[in-house]
């Protein structure tokens, strides 16, 4: 009995191990990094400044007057300037709420400007540029075009501003990218990182359950039983 | 040493690596269409169709000065402000936010009235309610929520809770059977005994250290199999004979084995009694065999035979295969009894 079991649990392992062990280094990663770490909100200012109660100089009533069929209309911050913004026939519009001018999409000053103030810590630039088209895989299927911010550091730590709407869409950094990549491999899911039930992973989650039953039944005949292995074995 | 490394930590995490393996598994299988609150669930946007005058923001802004975003919202008849004092990074989180009335600028507290009809609202069959409450953190169904929340109970077959933020109006969530079932399993797969929706916690952390450590130890025996060659498959070889003599008397036996099959599967499938509490593991030590060819010994061997006996030809039959000898001597000291 012994015997057969050690024979299953090696055989078995000699197929799963390889993935017992990126199952366990992967799982180790994510749990020990706090996910919030990840999500990059260690980088970023919690909450906004307070809007100044003499701010606004081109009143609401004006503005509906002016977009009737202006949607989800929202007065907030773009960097130091405070701002509609609402959506028309789909399309983002930013109107500046001081002089009511339509603001152009952000320029790359602009967006470094505004990367910058949303991190609690100044850091150098390392690269901006405007995406357009074929995105990189780290901001998934975000509507495009996007600023991607670059700042200097081990961390390699990237904002991405709309051009749009002036706000952070995505931070990313290199704990966030291994994180990417380390559930990839914890999902067997080497493409989109989405599927939890592909056909790799379910494979090797049933050969793994049977090579981890083999295994503890060797371990229950190694510690319980005192086992010679003779013709009955 | 890694050997018994491996032993023993599979003791502590057995249970745990079986846990995983099948919530894993579970989790896969789950719909998460449904478990997001599926066909009844709909997301309707905001429109504005404003005629009489807004509040001007100047307003606004004096009679709430800690405002830090204002958006315009209709709920149902009611034309209101969104104002946000403070704001974390997800939503679940703490916020501070609350609705006026856009056109007097009075504080709307949303009633159960309103919350049931934005619950309903955003409900696409047809069902009674069966309660409705006002919901404070912790929430169940919920872990992670910390925000105050109205939940509407309907009647439907997989137990629909609706759950309304109580300050926003905005629909949290659709929580029924398929997402109760899958947080179950996301507890189990993430150790989150203590339910704080999270799995950066002391447990799992402490598991993750010790099931990778197991994984290790498994990995380095399974090289050190590899490079021994232990991986024979002994199906497709040929017949070779053995001849086993006993020195306790016994008549000699000739026994027909596979090339490539370990002389302790070999003994055994022959019912010629050898003793082994380890099963080919090269661990208890106790399958020893005598052969005067002095063939290459293995580093079990060396570990549970003495020098003297390795070179006067002792070897564990667990190590060798049919093919490295024709002939062995299973001695009275090989043939139960434990030894080192």
């Amino acid at each position: 009995m012994i015997r057969i079991a050690r024979l299953y649990h090696r055989w078995l392992m000699l197929f799963v191990g390889i993935q017992f062990f990126v199952w366990s280094f992967s799982g180790l990663y994510m749990v020990m990094l706090n996910i919030h770490y990840i999500h990059g909100e260690d980088y970023l200012v919690s909450g906004q400044s307070v809007l100044p109660v003499d701010a606004v100089s081109y009143d609401i009533n004006a503005l509906l007057a002016r977009f009737p069929h202006a949607n989800s209309i929202r007065l907030g911050w773009l960097h130091d300037m405070v701002i509609y913004r609402f959506k028309l026939a789909g399309k983002d519009i930013m109107i500046d709420a001081s002089s009511g001018h339509i603001i152009p999409s952000i320029d790359q000053d602009l967006a470094e400007q505004i990367a910058s103030g949303y991190l609690h810590k100044s850091l150098p630039f390392s690269e901006t540029k405007l995406i357009t088209k074929s995105p990189p895989s780290e901001i998934g299927s975000r509507n495009l075009p996007l600023w991607q911010v670059e700042f200097e550091g081990l961390n390699s730590l990237t904002l991405y501003i709309s051009p749009l709407s002036g706000e952070l869409i995505s931070t990313r950094h290199n704990a966030w990218r291994g994180f990417d990549l380390l559930w990839r491999l914890h999902i067997m899911d080497y493409t989109e990182g989405e599927d939890i039930n592909n056909i790799l992973l379910n494979v090797f989650t049933i050969s793994g359950v049977l090579a981890l039953l083999a295994g503890i039944l060797l371990l229950y005949l190694r510690l319980f039983k005192n086992n010679c292995v003779d013709a009955s074995a | 040493m890694f050997k018994v490394l491996h032993k023993w930590l599979a003791l502590l995490v057995f249970l745990q690596l079986l846990t995983w393996l099948l919530t894993g598994f579970l989790l896969g299988k789950v719909d998460h269409n449904l478990a997001s609150g599926g066909a009844n669930y709909i997301n309707h946007s905001n429109t504005n169709s404003q005629q009489t005058a807004l509040m001007s923001i100047n307003e606004v802004l004096q009679a709430y000065p800690l405002t830090q975003e204002i958006v315009l919202l209709r709920v149902f008849e009611q034309v209101v402000y969104k104002l946000t004092f403070s704001k974390s990074a997800h939503a679940y989180q703490k916020n501070e936010e609350v609705l006026i009335n856009a056109v007097d600028g009075s504080r709307i507290t949303l009633d159960k009235a309103t919350a049931i009809r934005l619950a309903m609202a955003s409900y696409q069959a047809q069902a009674k309610i069966l309660k409705t409450e006002l919901l404070h953190p912790p929430i169940e169904d919920l872990n992670q929520q910390k925000n105050a929340l109205w939940r509407i109970d309907v009647s439907d077959k997989i137990n629909t809770a609706i759950f309304i933020n109580a300050q926003t109006g905005l629909v949290v969530a659709h929580v029924n059977d398929e997402t109760r079932w899958r947080n179950l399993l996301m507890m189990l797969h993430f150790m989150d005994y203590t339910q704080q929706g999270s799995f950066n916690n002391l447990f799992i952390k402490s598991f993750a250290v010790l099931t990778l450590l197991q994984a290790l130890t498994g990995l380095y025996w399974l090289v050190n199999l590899l490079r021994a060659k232990q991986f024979q498959v002994k199906w497709f070889s040929k017949q070779t004979t053995l001849t086993v003599n006993h020195n306790s008397g016994q008549k000699n036996t000739v026994l027909h084995l596979k090339k490539r099959q370990t002389l302790l599967s070999g003994l055994v499938e022959n019912d010629v009694f050898i003793s082994s509490t380890c099963g080919g593991g090269g661990v208890c030590g106790q399958c020893r065999f005598w052969n005067k060819k002095l063939i290459k010994p293995s580093i079990s061997d060396i570990q549970h035979i003495s020098a003297a006996d390795i070179k006067s030809g002792y070897r564990l039959a667990c190590q060798h295969y049919a093919q490295e000898v024709s002939e062995i001597t299973l001695t009275s000291d090989t043939v139960g009894q434990t030894i080192k």
